[in-house]
C-alpha cells in the first residue's frame, strides 16, 4: 500500500521500532493468583515512555479457570525509573516478583473496591520496579 | 514453503532496529526527519498515513497461530489501514487488540513468556505514509522432563511442543505414519489423540489410538493417559492405561501380542546443582503371547505361546548440559505363565542414551547421538518365545507411551525387523547388547527463529525465566524457617507505624499541606501492606503472596522515613509530636534492619534451589532459539554394533552395520529419513544389508 504512493526520487530507509512490549505472567505456585506484569516502550519521536500493564487474576481453587482479570491497570512508569524499567525487561528479581503478585496486586485490588487511593495503589504498583 | 522463508527473512530489519533501541537505551537525541523510518521521527505529528499493518509470529506454520494471525491481521487491517497515524491507534490499540487474542495457551501454571515488536516501516515522504509491523515471539516451556532424550527428540522434530504452543490448539491430534522395512514391507498407519481433561473423568486427559498396519504385520494400540505436576519433591508423575495388540513377523515365525498394562512413572526434581533428574516406575501386565515357532526351533525352557502376567519396575537418571543429553534407564521384568506368585522369568534391561550436539554455525549443528543396550533373561521356569529378544530395525521399547522410552531389544539398522534373532538355543535371543551411533549434519538449514531476532527477542524471553526462577525462590524462602521469624516482627512494626500515625496527626497543622500528603500516602501503603501480610498470616491456609507483603517494610519503610522525617520535619524542630516521629520512625526502621537481615539469610538456599529446578527449561529453551530450524537436509551416516547370544559352534552373534542416508525435517510437518545399511558379518540366511524408510507426517490438526 504504501509502495503504491512512493512518489518520485523517494527511496525506502531502513524500520523504525515504535514499541516493544515484554510481558511477564507470574503465576504463584500454589496456582490461585496470577499477576500480568506488561512493561511497554514506546518511542514517540524522540521521547520514550515506559508503561507497566498490570493485571490480576484470582481464583479460589486451582481446578477453577481463570475468567477476566479482576484488576486491569496501566501506569505510565515515573521517567526517573526508566533505567530501572529497562533493566526489568531482562527478568523480574526475587523481592520484584514477590511485590508484584503481594503488594502491588493487593493494593490494585483495594484501589478498585475503594479501600485504597488511587495514586497510592499506583505507587505501590511502580514500586515494583524500585524493589532490588 | 515460499511464503514461511520470506516470513523468516522479514523480520531481519525489524529486528536490527529492535535491537539498537531496546538494548541502546537511547536517550532523548534530536533527530533529524529523513526519508525512510529512521528512529526518532514522531510520526503523528508528521501527518502520516498508515498503509498496512502486518503481524507474523515464528510458529505460524502452526495452524491455530496461523487462524490467530489471519484473524488478528483481518482485524489490524481494519483498525489501521490507510488512517492517519497516531500512537494511540498504533500502539496502544493495536496491541491491546493483538494481546486479546492470546497466542499463547491458557495453561495456567508454569512458565509463559510474550515480547511483542511494533515497527513503522516502508516510510516515503510526499505524501507522508507508512506501513506498520507487528512480531510476536511467544512461548510456554514445559518445566517438566526437559532434561531427557526424549525432549531433545521432541524439541528438533516439534518444537512447537517444546515451546508449549501445541495445547493451545484443537484437542485432537492426528499423525499419520508410513515407512518400509524388509521384514514389514510397506506399512501405513497414525496416531490418533485427544486431550481433553473431562471434570467428571478427571483422572485421564489424553485417550489415544494407534495403529500400524502391512501385508505382514498390524499393530494396534490403545491408551488412557494422565499426569500431574506436584509441588513436592516429585515434579512430575503421569499414569496409562494401555490395550495392545501386536503382530509381527520374525523371519518364519510371527510374534502375536495381545495384553493390557497399567502403569505409573514419575520424576524428581533436579538435584545435584540442577544437573540431574531422576524418574521412577512400575506396570502391571497381563495376557496372551504367541508365536507359531515350531517347539524344536526353542530353547527347551522356551514355550511357543502362553497367557501370561509381568511387573516391571524401572529407574533411572537423566541430564540436560548445553549441548548435550543423557540418560541411563535400568529395567526389571518379573514374568510368570503359572501362578502369580511363582516368577518364571527375570529380565534385565540397561539403556544409555548420549545424545551431543556440536554447533558448527548459528543453526547448523553435527548431530551425534550415541546409544547402548544390553538385556538378559534369566529363566527359572519356562518363558514365552515372544519374550525372548528379537533384533533388527525397528525398535521396541520396556514400557508404552512417548515419554520415556527404554529400548529392550538388539538395535540393528542393517538387519529387518526381528530377523535377528538365531542364537545355539534356537529361536530369540537371551541376552544382548548393542551400540549405535548416528551423526548428522544439515548442509542447509533455515532458523526456526532467524539469528538476529534470537539475538535480541532471546534475552526478554530468558526474561521470563529468570522471573519464573524468583517466584520459585519467593516460594522456597517462604517455606523455610527463617521466614516464621520475619513474620513475628509484623505486629512490632504494625505498632510502631500506629505511633507514627498518632504522631503525625498532632503536628499536621504544622506542615505544608502536600508533604504531609506525601507521608501519609506513605504510611498508607506501609501500613496497607502489614495489614494484608497480618491477614494473610492469621488464615488457615496461607497463600504465596504472603511472601511479598511480609517483607513490604524492606522497601515501604525507607520511603517513610524520606516522606515523614527527611521531608516532613522543619530543620530544628524541636516540638514534642516531631520527636515523636523521629522516634517511632527509629523504632520501624530498626525493626525493617531485623527483617532485612532474616531475609538476606534465608536467600542463598532458596535462590539455590530454585535455579536448580530451571536450569533445564533455560537450557531448552536456549536449544529452541539457537539450534532449532523449521527446515533442514543434510546426510546422515549410521553404524551400529549387536551382539545377540547364546553362541556355540557355527553360530557367531556379532554384526556390524555401517550405512548412510539422507534426513529431511520440516519442523510441524515432515520428517523422512531413507537410508541403507550394511550387514558387513552376514550370517547364512541373512541378507546384504536393509534399506530404512520412514516418514513422519506430523500432527494435521495444527
Amino acid at each position: 500500500m504504501a509502495s503504491n504512493s512512493q512518489s518520485a526520487g523517494s527511496t525506502p530507509g531502513s524500520d523504525s521500532t515504535i514499541a516493544i512490549k515484554v510481558s511477564f505472567e507470574l503465576n504463584t505456585p500454589d496456582g490461585l493468583r496470577r499477576v500480568q506484569f506488561g512493561l511497554e516502550k514506546d518511542f514517540t519521536g524522540t521521547d520514550i515512555i515506559w508503561k507497566i500493564h498490570f493485571q490480576l487474576w484470582e481464583r479460589s481453587v486451582r481446578t477453577a479457570t481463570y475468567v477476566d482479570p479482576i484488576v486491569s491497570l496501566d501506569v505510565q512508569v515515573n521517567p526517573q525509573l526508566n533505567q530501572r524499567a529497562q533493566q526489568a525487561t531482562s527478568g523480574l528479581t526475587p523481592a520484584q516478583t514477590a511485590h508484584a503478585t503481594g503488594p502491588a496486586a493487593d493494593a490494585a485490588k483495594a484501589a478498585k473496591q475503594g479501600e485504597l487511593p488511587v495514586e497510592v495503589a499506583n505507587d505501590q504498583i511502580q514500586g515494583t520496579l524500585q524493589q532490588n | 514453503m515460499e511464503r514461511l522463508l520470506f516470513r523468516r527473512w522479514s523480520g531481519l530489519p525489524l529486528s536490527l532496529i529492535a535491537a539498537a533501541s531496546l538494548c541502546a537505551q537511547t536517550p532523548n537525541q534530536p533527530i533529524v526527519a529523513v526519508e525512510g523510518c529512521g528512529q526518532g521521527i514522531n510520526f503523528e505529528t508528521g501527518h502520516y498515513q498508515i498503509g498496512t499493518a502486518t503481524i507474523t509470529d515464528p510458529f505460524d506454520f502452526l495452524y491455530w497461530i496461523r487462524g490467530k494471525a489471519s484473524t488478528t491481521q483481518t482485524q489490524l487491517a481494519a483498525l489501521l489501514n490507510n488512517k492517519p497515524f497516531t500512537y494511540q491507534l498504533a500502539i496502544s490499540d493495536a496491541i491491546s487488540l493483538i494481546e486479546q487474542q492470546r497466542f499463547l495457551p491458557d495453561n495456567a501454571v508454569g512458565f509463559r513468556a510474550s515480547v511483542i515488536f511494533a515497527a513503522a516501516t516502508n516510510c516515503h515522504q510526499n505524501p507522508n505514509t507508512l506501513d506498520l509491523k507487528y512480531q510476536i515471539y511467544s512461548t510456554v516451556p514445559p518445566k517438566i522432563l526437559s532434561a531427557t532424550p526424549e525432549s531433545q527428540v521432541q524439541a528438533r522434530q516439534s518444537p512447537q511442543d517444546t515451546a508449549g504452543l501445541t495445547q493451545g490448539g484443537s484437542a485432537f491430534h492426528f499423525t499419520p505414519a508410513g515407512g518400509y522395512n524388509a521384514a514389514e514391507r510397506w506399512y501405513g498407519g497414525g496416531n490418533l489423540q485427544v486431550t481433553k481433561r473431562i471434570a467428571a473423568f478427571p483422572l485421564f486427559d489424553t485417550l489415544s489410538a494407534e495403529g500400524r498396519g502391512s501385508s505382514t504385520m498390524r499393530e494396534i494400540n490403545l491408551a488412557l493417559a494422565g499426569s500431574a505436576e506436584p509441588l513436592g519433591p516429585i515434579e512430575h508423575m503421569d499414569w496409562r492405561l494401555n490395550y495392545l495388540q501386536a503382530d509381527n513377523p520374525a523371519d518364519t515365525s510371527e510374534l502375536r501380542r495381545t495384553l493390557l498394562s497399567g502403569q505409573y512413572s514419575a520424576a524428581t526434581r533436579p538435584f545435584a546443582g540442577g544437573n540431574l533428574t531422576a524418574r521412577f516406575g512400575a506396570s502391571i501386565e497381563g495376557g496372551n503371547l504367541h508365536s507359531n515357532f515350531p517347539t524344536a526351533q526353542l530353547a527347551v525352557n522356551t514355550v511357543p505361546g502362553a497367557e501370561y502376567g509381568a511387573l516391571r519396575f524401572y529407574g533411572g537418571l537423566a541430564s540436560r548440559l548445553s549441548h548435550n543429553v543423557f540418560s541411563a534407564s535400568y529395567g526389571l521384568e518379573l514374568g510368570s505363565i503359572g501362578p502369580a506368585q511363582q516368577i518364571d522369568w527375570r529380565k534385565h534391561i540397561v539403556d544409555v542414551v548420549d545424545d551431543f550436539w556440536i554447533p558448527l554455525r548459528p543453526h547448523y549443528q553435527l548431530d551425534v547421538d550415541a546409544r547402548f543396550t544390553a538385556g538378559k533373561i534369566q529363566v527359572p521356569g519356562s518363558i514365552p518365545a515372544t519374550e525372548r529378544f528379537f533384533g533388527g530395525n525397528q525398535e521396541t521399547f520396556f514400557v508404552p507411551g512417548d515419554s520415556w522410552q527404554i529400548r529392550a531389544s538388539p538395535y540393528i539398522r542393517a538387519i529387518p525387523a526381528n530377523r535377528f534373532q538365531f542364537t545355539s538355543q534356537g529361536a530369540g535371543a537371551q541376552s544382548f547388547a548393542s551400540a549405535n551411533l548416528t551423526i548428522a549434519a544439515p548442509v542447509k538449514a533455515w532458523p526456526l527463529v532467524p539469528t538476529v531476532v534470537e539475538r535480541e527477542a532471546g534475552p526478554l524471553l530468558d526474561g521470563q525465566i529468570t522471573s519464573a526462577t524468583s517466584v520459585l525462590q519467593n516460594h522456597y524462602a517462604m517455606s523455610s524457617p527463617g521466614f516464621q521469624q520475619v513474620l513475628q516482627l509484623l505486629e512490632p512494626l504494625q505498632n510502631a507505624l500506629t505511633a507514627l500515625r498518632t504522631a503525625l496527626t498532632s503536628v499536621q497543622a504544622d506542615v505544608p499541606a502536600p508533604t504531609f500528603t506525601n507521608c501519609n500516602n506513605k504510611l498508607l501503603g506501609a501500613n496497607f501492606n502489614l495489614t494484608m501480610a497480618r491477614r494473610k498470616m492469621a488464615a488457615p491456609k496461607r497463600d504465596d503472596t504472603l511472601y511479598g507483603s511480609a517483607l513490604a517494610p524492606l522497601s515501604d519503610i525507607p520511603q517513610v522515613v524520606t516522606a515523614c522525617v527527611d521531608q516532613l520535619i522543619p530543620q530544628g524542630a524541636t516540638a514534642p509530636g516531631f520527636q515523636q516521629i523521629r522516634d517511632s520512625v527509629a523504632q520501624a526502621d530498626r525493626l525493617r534492619g531485623q527483617m532485612k537481615q532474616l531475609s538476606d539469610a534465608i536467600q542463598p538456599a532458596a535462590a539455590a534451589r530454585a535455579a536448580d529446578e530451571t536450569r533445564f527449561v533455560r537450557r531448552t529453551i536456549n536449544t529452541l532459539l539457537r539450534d532449532m530450524n523449521v527446515l533442514s537436509i543434510g546426510p546422515v551416516a549410521v553404524f551400529d554394533v549387536a551382539h545377540i547370544g547364546p553362541t556355540g559352534p557355527g553360530i557367531d552373534g556379532m554384526r556390524y552395520g555401517p550405512g548412510g542416508g539422507l534426513r529431511l525435517s520440516i519442523a510441524s510437518m515432515v520428517t523422512f529419513t531413507s537410508g541403507y545399511a550394511w550387514n558387513i558379518n552376514r550370517q547364512p540366511g541373512e541378507g546384504p544389508g536393509a534399506v530404512f524408510f520412514e516418514i513422519g507426517i506430523r500432527d494435521l490438526f495444527h
